[in-house]
């Protein structure tokens, strides 16, 4: 693959990706190094027919094997990088609340089998149903059903963990709902 | 596409959604849609479950709110794997040096072999039998340690180098094969041109091997801490980019992020929306783009950007309706944009003006009702049109009932967007 191959795919492809790793991983670093590795795999393609699903399918099997081989290393180490990213860097409106927002988004998402929140990840990012057909190895008629499958059951997880929230705040008491 | 009951089913509704299908099946929903008030009821919850889980994954991005993205947040990255690239596909077997030192390590041992075999009478001084040991690889190790770099016309390659396997290696001058002599002297010239230690190896061969391992070993040396200098080099590069400018590079996610859920909302609406817009606000209506200008709370002022949300509203009971039908029906307010704009007409200073795009004739204003929470009004020619609406800035993109329980006053939940 050519320079200006290698600038225009990662122009195109590398925020997305890092970001729809980052929201899968939860770790920032990891997420750049898996995004990394995935660019670096598609140097060594001559042509990609469909580049953008590739570069996708890549990075999910890159986690996935890398989740496999080192869970209880990663484990610690999120540990690490969140207690250092605590003590170091603080984003100016990743308030408590917030935090605890995204927590709870996590934990929502978690609750998602694996194909329906790594293909709402992929949506998310813009890819449309064809690539995440071909990134997921689905049929292409069967992504409408997935994503609305996840983007529901997203919401009520999350709906579910903010009312036990509401009901833990309020003392279980009678609040008026 | 449908049940039996001729209704749309979900994962049809997500895709007309998502943009999806093809212009013949968009046309099938949107006459259903139009046609049958379950299935719009179903095109409104689904809607809601777009914006809702669109806006539960954006709260997973760690990125700052309100700051502007840089212009090559990734370059740094691209350069890091630019370096990540060459690194990896540099192989010790393309090093000059370690080409040279193989060579003098072989040429020193069949010098050796030579030696042994020839006696003591042999005539040849030991450059001569160096030349002679080498000949068969004389033109292989001068196309190596030629480099592309030297000037070469097409036809100056030699047979040799391509035997070799070395197209791209080019000989500095044609030489006949058939000519030993030449060979052997051009071979012998490459290899003292290659190398300082050469002359000393011819002279005393006996001390070759050492020498030449020695050349050899820190060859291997050089390009070991060549490969990790390179890789000190991209790991810093990367360190730099996470670290000193972290929010810098942070940037282009979140603009990606949120522009990227502006366009698909916008694409949404621009796929199920009628041409005309509904001229004011009220159930069933679209607030398109409100624009705000004010802050009042404590909490604008740690966010001094403008700030943008989408709004969703529930629409007031009907006559006859339940609770659990009111509910399912939800309306999709595209964007709106809070300003900084007070407006002199009105006594009260708590108010700040709003302007809705694509409602020209729609004044809008709002107020912060207590740190959360936000207040919005149209004030509309016509008074029955007035909308009051309340929503928290920090909403949860989920239902908040006891923000509309005051008259006239409806909720609406509030997914933070990026402003057009």
């Amino acid at each position: 693959m050519r320079d200006d191959e290698l600038e225009r795919l990662f122009r195109l492809y590398h925020a997305p990706l890092v970001r729809y790793l980052t929201r899968r991983l939860g770790d920032r670093d990891w997420a750049e190094e898996v995004a990394q590795e995935a660019f670096l795999r598609a140097l060594r393609q001559d042509s990609l027919t469909n580049e953008r699903s590739w570069l996708f399918a890549v990075a999910t099997n890159l986690v996935r094997d890398e989740a496999r081989r080192t869970a209880r290393q990663r484990r610690h180490l999120q540990v690490l990088a969140e207690q250092e990213r605590d003590s170091v860097f603080e984003p100016p409106l990743t308030t408590a609340e917030s935090a605890h927002e995204a927590a709870m988004a996590r934990q929502a998402l978690e609750s998602l089998v694996e194909k329906d929140r790594l293909a709402l990840l992929m949506r998310e990012e813009g890819l449309n149903y064809e690539e995440i057909a071909a990134a997921l190895e689905l049929s292409v008629g069967s992504v409408g059903t997935t994503l609305a499958r996840a983007r529901r059951r997203l919401a009520e997880a999350y709906e579910s963990l903010q009312s036990g929230e509401g009901r833990r705040a309020a003392g279980g008491g009678d609040h008026d709902q | 596409m449908t049940n039996k009951h001729e209704h749309l089913d979900e994962g049809t509704i997500h895709a007309w959604l998502d943009g999806a299908l093809s212009p013949d099946e968009s046309a099938q929903v949107e006459a259903l849609a139009g046609a049958c008030t379950e299935c719009a009821a179903l095109v409104a919850e689904a809607r809601g479950l777009v914006a809702a889980s669109s806006r539960i994954l954006s709260s997973l991005d760690i990125i700052p709110g309100g700051v502007i993205p840089g212009v090559d947040g990734g370059v740094d990255q691209l350069a890091a794997l630019r370096a990540r690239r060459h690194a990896s596909t540099r192989r010790w077997w393309n090093d000059r040096r370690v080409v040279v030192a193989a060579s003098l390590v072989f040429v020193a041992g069949i010098s050796s072999v030579v030696w042994r075999f020839a006696g003591p009478n042999t005539v040849m001084s030991p450059a001569e039998q160096t030349a002679d040991a080498v000949q068969p690889f004389a033109d292989t190790v001068r196309a190596i340690v030629t480099t592309p770099s030297v000037p070469a016309t097409p036809s100056a390659t030699t047979k040799a180098s391509e035997a070799a396997g070395r197209t791209e290696a080019k000989a500095e001058a044609p030489r006949p094969l058939s000519d030993p002599a030449p060979t052997r002297i051009a071979a012998a010239k490459v290899l003292a041109d290659s190398s300082t230690d050469l002359k000393k190896v011819a002279a005393a061969s006996t001390v070759l091997p050492r020498s030449a391992g020695l050349v050899a070993n820190e060859a291997r040396k050089s390009d070991s801490s060549v490969m990790a200098k390179s890789r000190t080099q991209s790991l810093d590069s990367m360190s730099r980019t996470r670290v000193a400018d972290r929010a810098t590079f942070e940037l282009p996610l979140q603009q990606g992020a949120a522009s990227q859920r502006q366009a698909l909302a916008q694409a949404r609406v621009d796929s199920v929306q009628p041409a005309a817009r509904p001229p004011a606000f009220g159930a069933g209506a679209r607030l398109g783009q409100v624009v705000t200008t004010g802050v009042g709370a404590a909490r604008d002022a740690a966010e001094p950007t403008v700030r943008c949300y989408q709004l969703r509203l529930a629409a007031p009971p009907t006559r006859g309706e339940t609770s659990a039908r009111r509910e399912r029906v939800i309306i999709v307010a595209d964007s709106v944009q809070l300003l900084n704009v007070t407006l002199p007409e009105l006594s009260d200073p708590t108010w700040y003006r709003a302007k809705a795009v694509g409602f020209a004739d729609s004044v809008l204003f709002w107020r912060p009702v207590d740190s959360t929470t936000v207040e919005l009004r149209s004030r509309s020619p016509l008074a029955a049109a007035q909308l009051v609406v309340r929503f928290r800035t920090t909403a949860t993109g989920l239902p908040l009932p006891d923000l509309g329980r005051e008259q006239g006053v409806q909720a609406a939940l509030a997914t933070r967007i990026l402003c057009p």
